[in-house]
């Protein structure tokens, strides 16, 4: 991990219910891998403090891209940032996804949690990648399109059915489960609880990257602690991404 | 002698500038970004006798100009913290161990085994508010400060450091208990108590529903306390409180601070602390300072 400067290349929002899209250009990046996030500074405005944990949707040699909500005071800041600005990051953080020894591979994604998942895609190009989609309603979809274009199977689920299937992701996911020898997962505890609930009986090794409110994000600060069954963990450090056989959810 | 180098009770500092206790953990995660030796000392993570697993998330939360926390403590425990020590100690700054237990005894238990390792000060933490039992219950009343102080000086071979609470009636008759009990230095302001809410949920943020409130926000109430303690006691005082940079520090010292802790500036710019001493450094040279001992207790009112 390093602490430096990002030179910001793009920041629009790009849905109706204000998801932002980030693009940083960072001199002498380190290497990232998938599922691993960085902490942004959103301005030092409205009394905000703290950098903002924030997940890298995909990332090249020089460039991360972000998907944000702009929903609380960083947040908000950080998308009135403009284009050609300089902002302070520190990157890359926490363990991330390891795709490496698997093959067929299912995306398990809710609300915002979908965001992160697409950079396991990003680094492991070549692998059968299954996506199952959630959110509230179609306005919060921004990126099915490249899950749609790299996975065998993307499917789409809301609560209210405006767009896709309605009904939870892990409803669509139970008959499908055979296909894979891995699950990745990101999004909100009741999600991943069902996820677990579906996963328990089955010897498929699932991921689950977890998200928890944070202070300095490098570790030192012992704020953003979870529960697992070794006893409390840091999420920046031991996670984000835990096994969901590991984490008491 | 350096401009910056400095002396708190015997113990040579490279310069005034001390990691805060609860924001640096055991230093490890800090040299990511920059050598330890840099630092004048450490203040290492709030020790306890047994493992504590602290509270249950959210444990923080940021409010306008500070941050709410309630950590509770979490810490490996003594006997694990002394199988690591000597790779903790390799770093040449001076650390310090923070303590902290349930019952006097607990203290005086950790202050005997501590001063059997070369850890270089000893810090009394009476004042944590994010712990159910002892923490801030030692360090409220003036009567209690000093027998807890007392009881611990009879185990504590190390220099003792008694880090005062602001949630009190008078800091400084804290100020005095802790050097009538035998403290060697006072460091403060610990947390001020606070909450926020979340409107919508009708719920607080901490799980805990009250934290520490740390930051920027309480430099003017922890500036104050420095102050009124400054005349109070004749033994060296640790500043402490929402200290960002090296103007903020200066500040502190001219209250009448010997030497600076930081807290909060660590977990929002984990470089904070190396860019306040360059800063010390560069602000002597320039206003002809030739040690920083100088300015200590130098307000002009």
């Amino acid at each position: 991990m390093i602490t430096t400067k990002a030179k910001i290349l793009l920041n629009i929002n790009v849905t109706a219910s204000n998801i932002y899209k980030i693009v940083l250009f960072i001199e002498g990046m380190p290497k990232i891998k998938a599922g691993q996030f960085a902490m942004v500074d959103c301005g030092k405005t409205d009394g905000v403090l703290l950098k903002r944990p924030l997940s890298i949707h995909s990332f090249d040699n020089d460039t991360i891209t972000i998907l944000y909500k702009a929903l609380g005071k960083g947040t908000k800041a950080l998308s009135r940032m403009q284009k050609g600005s300089i902002i302070d990051i520190i990157l890359p953080l926490g363990n991330g996804f390891e795709a490496r020894n698997y093959s067929n591979i299912a995306l398990v994604g809710g609300g915002l949690g979908i965001f992160p998942l697409y950079s396991v895609i990003n680094e492991y190009p070549q692998k059968n990648y299954y996506a199952y989609l959630g959110c509230k309603d179609k306005h919060d979809f921004v990126c099915n399109d490249i899950f749609n274009e790299k996975c065998r199977k993307t499917l789409i689920a809301t609560d209210d059915g405006s767009l896709g299937q309605k009904g939870l992701v892990t409803d669509f996911l139970a008959s499908d489960l055979k296909r894979f020898n891995a699950i990745f997962a990101c999004g909100p505890k009741p999600m991943l609880k069902a996820l677990k609930n579906l996963v328990v009986g089955t010897q498929i090794p699932t991921f689950v990257s977890l998200e928890e409110r944070m202070g300095c994000g490098f570790g030192a600060c012992l704020t953003c602690a979870c529960k697992t069954i070794r006893g409390k963990e840091r999420v920046c450090m031991e996670g984000p991404v835990f096994d969901i056989k590991e984490v008491i959810l | 002698m350096t401009a910056l180098s400095t002396n708190i009770c015997g113990i040579e500092f490279k310069n005034p500038v001390i990691a805060a206790s609860g924001t640096f953990n055991f230093g490890k995660e800090f040299k990511n970004f920059f050598s330890l030796s840099k630092l004048g000392g450490i203040c290492l993570k709030g020790l306890t006798l047994g493992k504590r697993e602290g509270n249950d998330s959210p444990r923080i939360a940021e409010c306008y100009g500070g941050i709410l926390n309630s950590v509770g403590l979490q810490n490996p425990g003594l006997e694990a913290f002394l199988r690591d020590l000597t790779s903790v100690l390799k770093e040449d700054t001076n650390f310090i161990a923070n303590i902290a237990g349930n019952t006097v005894s607990e203290y005086c238990a950790l202050a005997e085994r501590l001063s059997d390792t070369d850890i270089s000060m000893i810090e009394l933490n009476i004042s944590c508010p994010n712990v159910k039992k002892g923490g801030l219950s030692f360090g409220v009343l003036p009567e209690d400060v000093k027998n807890i102080v007392k009881e611990v000086r009879k185990f504590c071979k190390k220099p003792l450091i008694v880090k005062l609470s602001p949630n009190v009636a008078s800091i400084s008759d804290n100020a005095l208990a802790a050097q009538d009990g035998g403290a060697d230095c006072i460091s403060l302001i610990n947390t001020l108590k606070g909450m926020a809410i979340d409107i919508y949920t009708r719920k607080p943020i901490l799980s805990n529903v009250i934290g520490g409130l740390s930051g920027p926000a309480i430099k003017p109430v922890a500036l104050a306390m420095v102050y009124e303690c400054y005349k109070a006691v004749d033994i060296p005082i640790i500043g402490i409180g929402g200290i960002m940079d090296y103007k903020d520090a200066l500040e502190f010292m001219l209250a009448g601070a010997s030497a600076v802790q930081v807290g909060t500036a660590n977990m929002i710019n984990p470089m904070a602390m190396v860019e306040i001493i360059e800063e010390l450094t560069e602000f002597c040279k320039e206003n002809n300072i030739k040690n920083i001992k100088e300015l200590v207790g130098g307000l002009v009112v």
